[in-house]
């Protein structure tokens, strides 16, 4: 979406006083319950890794992990090693599924939702401390399946299109324009407050106003920390520093009583905006179960297969865990670099044929045009069309457009004139295409003549697949550009790539 | 023959691994690709071309057919790409690897077609032509179609697309999203293996205006026009009824307030005190419509070559171009142009990417920064406004709201980038700034 339709949505919205549905369908996928786990964090200011943790599926009541100093790392991953156990059972683990026969498989769709984006890159500072850690502890295996799991999470919310993992505020925003500016959207009970009961705009802003006085990132609010915890911490720390005491047990209870209803409101939060969207009449787009299949298996590529390996005997199959400062081999780079490309065209080509909104949206772009058929050459060979919008389309001779609705119904550009907006197009198919409901008619159909139709560019995102994956099928180790200007005097490839690049 | 094509065909017909070639716009790129071919045809090499667009691919098979008549050129392209009809006959075109001749040949194919088709040192050479538009993530699948490789580009253009997040690989050592020559120019380890040139000479603009545009590049580079040589003139004098007509006068006879004409100047209209329109600026399209109108009106004549300096040809609207960076913004430019006369349905008005490789005599440019009141890294990028000031023979005229330089001054760039990488946000803003001061120097913003 351009700057300049989000600005003009917005003050849309504001003139409505209230949040407006953008899109014709949800353009997020929300999994049923035992599919989704809800996670929210909070951390001590100043801290790297969480004070409480609240994990559980909506409409249960969520488990809570709170330590009284989030400063001893002992304590913290004595919490992250109970934590981990519900993470990694609800991901499928092998290693952690509550009873052998509930075990998967093969990987299942799992989904988590976080309450804002720090939530998530607490999932990298958690991937940080434990994925490689060689500290020597009772149930470090659980911490570095963790870490790991923390990292595919986080690289995976990067991947356009995913629905493995969903920050709330940006699921409600996808589905709605807020009236309010882009920085305090990212406040999810700012945004919740505007989705309210309230009848008018300034109920309803002072509302949102009032729910941002209460944090919900993974930092409490400073004067909050200060007042209610400080002391509390100070009191736990103070000689004789010991849990097992009664006073230690008492203040310990104290601390986790506050940072758990903090950790409770972060959840339900999360659980509100599930329903909010599951309540939504307008229903999701078709196709997410296309995304939803496809990220499934994209997951199960950069996770769960390696979570295999890690359990083979076989040193060939050593696991391939992604970089956790990006990637600095610069084959799995520029691999991972075109895999999100030929994603972000896949989320595209999914989700525009089932939304007109969506559609509108890329016609603006330049990126396809509204176009009545003039003209059909016997057989269907060619069609010549004139569009009437946009004035400038921003396509290419050569390049591939889909009938809107109709996704395998394709056409190739052989030419265009936007002195008088002609286009000529070569459909791709002869036979009707049953699967395309009321357009299922053969090219050469006489009846396509004086038909308004929409036509989107399709980027066409196999070819993208495929050109990353010849990236990857030599042996050079990739690890430096000089490994290609010498491969042909190499005798031997020294350097394993498969050991990740930490 | 150029010092630059001696070298590189020496280069061909020798081993080295990698030559670069940095070439400044309207600098022959094309010309020394096509000469330097002489070198590899005679010692038999099999030679692949590889550009980034099927139009371009089309360009340099018609080239290669014109220098060299008695050989032939084969284009690979894909299955349904139809041939040109202006196309030269000695061009074939294949669509099957296994269609490819055996033994010496030039080959000419997009980088996509290439990456595409599986090949393992098929080939001797690969040239790639646009070279710094190749990002390296797309550089890698087609390494192998070759074990020798020449760069050909301009490294001050609009660097490749990235239409997704790039942060994971902000700071590794070979980043995916960027130019192929930047990263092979940055690595100290391939000090030995590269061989670095530049073309030395813009053909295409102006004497003072190659002066500005080499801003733009970490390398000198000189004008084959000498001072004066190319010009805008108005023959016709009209009173000037609109803003836009006294922008156009005040700027043409501030171009000619010195002995000899300069040839940019930057038009401005005021920003309205209530703030800039939230979608489209009609005004500034408007503007920009009567600024070509004006321009016409005037009855101009222009010298584009040594030839014309004593013989300026009157400017017709076929000789004029217009660009900016937003598709809405051209729309509403070519609406307001059709409206003010139909006989400027020729006037070509489109995005600077598609300007690239494109000229004409005047270009009328809306300057990237006008509207944008909180520059982003994407707005500060300079790539598109060096591509928007390098395309016109004679003269090019800049209009512009007039908020940009007090943006700029307001905006100063947090050197936010990650550890080790350059601060190229940084570098954009100084590079604006220092647009912006040149023409204020020379009293050319009107």
């Amino acid at each position: 979406m351009t700057n300049e339709i989000r600005t003009t949505r917005r003050l849309r919205a504001w003139h409505e006083g209230r949040p407006l549905p953008r899109g014709e369908k949800v353009n997020v996928h929300v999994g049923d319950d035992d599919e989704v786990l809800c996670l929210s964090f909070v951390r001590m200011g100043g801290e790297s890794l969480p004070w409480g943790v609240a994990v559980g599926h909506p409409h249960q009541e969520p488990r809570i992990f709170t330590v009284p100093d989030p400063r001893d790392r002992d304590m913290v991953a004595d919490m992250m090693v109970e934590v981990g156990k519900v993470l990694l059972e609800h991901f499928g683990h092998p290693s952690f599924a509550s009873d052998e026969d509930e075990a998967m498989t093969m990987y299942e769709f799992r989904q988590i939702w976080v309450p804002g984006v720090s939530h998530l890159e607490l999932l990298h500072s958690i991937a940080f401390a434990y994925a490689r850690t060689a500290w020597e502890r009772p149930e470090v295996e659980v911490l570095r399946a963790l870490g790991n799991l923390a990292n595919c999470l986080f690289v995976e919310a990067q991947r356009p299109g995913q629905q493995t993992v969903v920050v709330a505020p940006h699921a409600l925003t996808t589905a709605f324009d807020f009236p309010s500016s882009p920085v305090r959207q990212a406040h999810l009970g700012h945004l919740l407050a505007w989705m309210g009961r309230e009848k008018s705009r300034e109920s309803r802003l002072r509302a949102a106003t009032e729910a941002e006085n209460l944090s919900v990132a993974t930092t409490l609010d400073p004067e909050f920390e200060r007042t209610r915890l400080e002391s509390l911490v100070e009191r736990w720390n103070a000689p004789p520093r010991d849990q097992r005491t009664a006073k230690g047990k008492r203040v310990a209870r104290d601390i986790d009583n506050v940072v758990a209803e903090q950790l409770r409101h972060r959840h339900a939060l999360v659980v509100r905006t599930i329903d909010v969207l599951r309540r939504d009449t307008r229903g999701a787009n078709p196709g997410l179960a296309e995304l939803v299949r496809i990220g499934t298996t994209k997951f199960a590529r950069l996770w769960w297969d390696q979570v295999v390996r890690e359990r083979s005997a076989n040193p060939d199959e050593r696991p391939y865990w992604p970089g956790l400062r990006g990637d600095n081999n610069a084959r799995q780079a520029a691999f991972a670099y075109q895999q999100r490309v030929a994603s972000s065209r896949q989320a595209l080509h999914s989700l525009v044929h089932g939304d007109r909104t969506l559609q509108e949206e890329e016609l603006q772009r330049g990126h396809g045009v509204r176009a009545k058929v003039v003209a059909v050459e016997a057989g269907g060979a060619r069609w010549t069309l004139v569009y009437d919008f946009p004035s400038l389309p921003d396509i290419k001779v050569g390049g591939s457009m889909a009938i809107a609705g109709a996704p395998k119904m394709q056409v190739r550009v052989m030419a265009v004139s936007n002195s008088d907006r002609t286009i000529v197009v070569a459909p791709n198919w002869s036979a009707p295409k049953n699967s395309s409901g009321p357009l299922a008619k053969r090219a050469g159909d006489p009846t396509w003549r004086g038909r308004q139709l929409i036509l989107i560019e399709d980027f066409p995102v196999h070819f993208t697949e495929s050109s990353s994956y010849r990236i990857l099928d030599k042996t050079e180790s990739g690890f430096d550009i000089l490994d290609h200007f010498r491969h042909s005097i190499a005798t031997e490839i020294v350097e394993p790539i498969d050991g990740g690049d930490e | 023959m150029s010092s630059v094509v001696k070298a590189l065909r020496t280069f061909v017909a020798g081993s080295g691994a990698i030559a670069v070639v940095k070439a400044p716009p309207g600098s022959g790129k094309t010309f020394t690709l096509v000469e330097s071919l002489e070198a590899g045809m005679k010692s038999h090499r099999r030679i692949v071309i590889a550009a980034q667009t099927n139009n371009q691919v089309d360009e340099i098979c018609q080239r290669i057919a014109d220098r060299y008549p008695e050989r032939s050129v084969v284009r690979f392209s894909g299955s349904g790409y139809q041939r040109p009809a202006d196309i030269d006959e000695r061009v074939v075109f294949i669509d099957k690897k296994n269609a490819i001749p055996d033994g010496p040949v030039v080959m000419v194919a997009t980088v996509a077609k290439l990456a595409l088709s599986k090949f393992d040192g098929d080939f001797d050479i690969l040239f790639v032509d646009e070279a710094w538009q190749m990002a390296w993530a797309d550089f890698l699948p087609v390494r192998h179609v070759a074990d020798r490789y020449v760069f050909i580009g301009d490294p001050g253009q609009i660097p490749p697309t990235v239409a997704i997040d790039v942060d994971r690989w902000e700071s590794s050592e070979h980043p995916p999203h960027q130019a192929t020559p930047t990263l092979i120019l940055e690595n100290p380890s391939l000090v030995g293996l590269r061989t670095e040139l530049q073309l030395p000479t813009c053909r295409r603009l102006p004497y003072d205006s190659v002066r500005l545009v080499n801003g733009f590049y970490d390398f000198e580079f000189d004008s084959d026009a000498k001072p004066g040589e190319r010009f805008v003139r108005p023959t016709k004098k009209a009173t000037a009824e609109t803003p836009a007509a006294e922008g156009v006068d005040r700027a043409l006879a501030a171009m000619w307030s010195t002995s000899r004409p300069t040839t940019t100047s930057i038009i401005q209209m005021p920003t309205p005190t209530g703030g800039l329109p939230v979608g489209t600026d009609i005004e500034l399209a408007r503007f920009t419509a009567a600024v070509v109108a004006r321009l016409l009106e005037r009855r101009c004549e222009v010298s584009t070559k040594v030839d014309e300096k004593n013989a300026p040809r009157p400017l017709r609207p076929v000789d004029i171009g217009v660009v900016s960076t937003h598709n809405l913004m051209n729309t509403a430019i070519q609406n307001e142009l059709r409206a003010l006369s139909p006989k400027f349905a020729s006037i070509r008005v489109t995005t600077p990417e598609r300007w690239q490789g494109l000229e004409k005599p005047v270009m009328v440019a809306v300057h990237p920064l006008s509207g944008v009141m909180s520059p982003s890294a994407f707005d500060l990028e300079t790539g598109r406004l060096c591509v928007m000031a390098s395309r016109h023979q004679s003269a090019c005229f800049f209009v512009t709201r007039d908020h940009v330089s007090a943006t700029l001054d307001d905006h100063l760039p947090l050197a936010d980038q990650a550890l080790g990488c350059h601060d190229a946000v940084g570098k954009g803003h100084a590079l604006h700034r220092a647009f912006l001061e040149y023409h204020r120097e020379r009293n050319l913003i009107v």
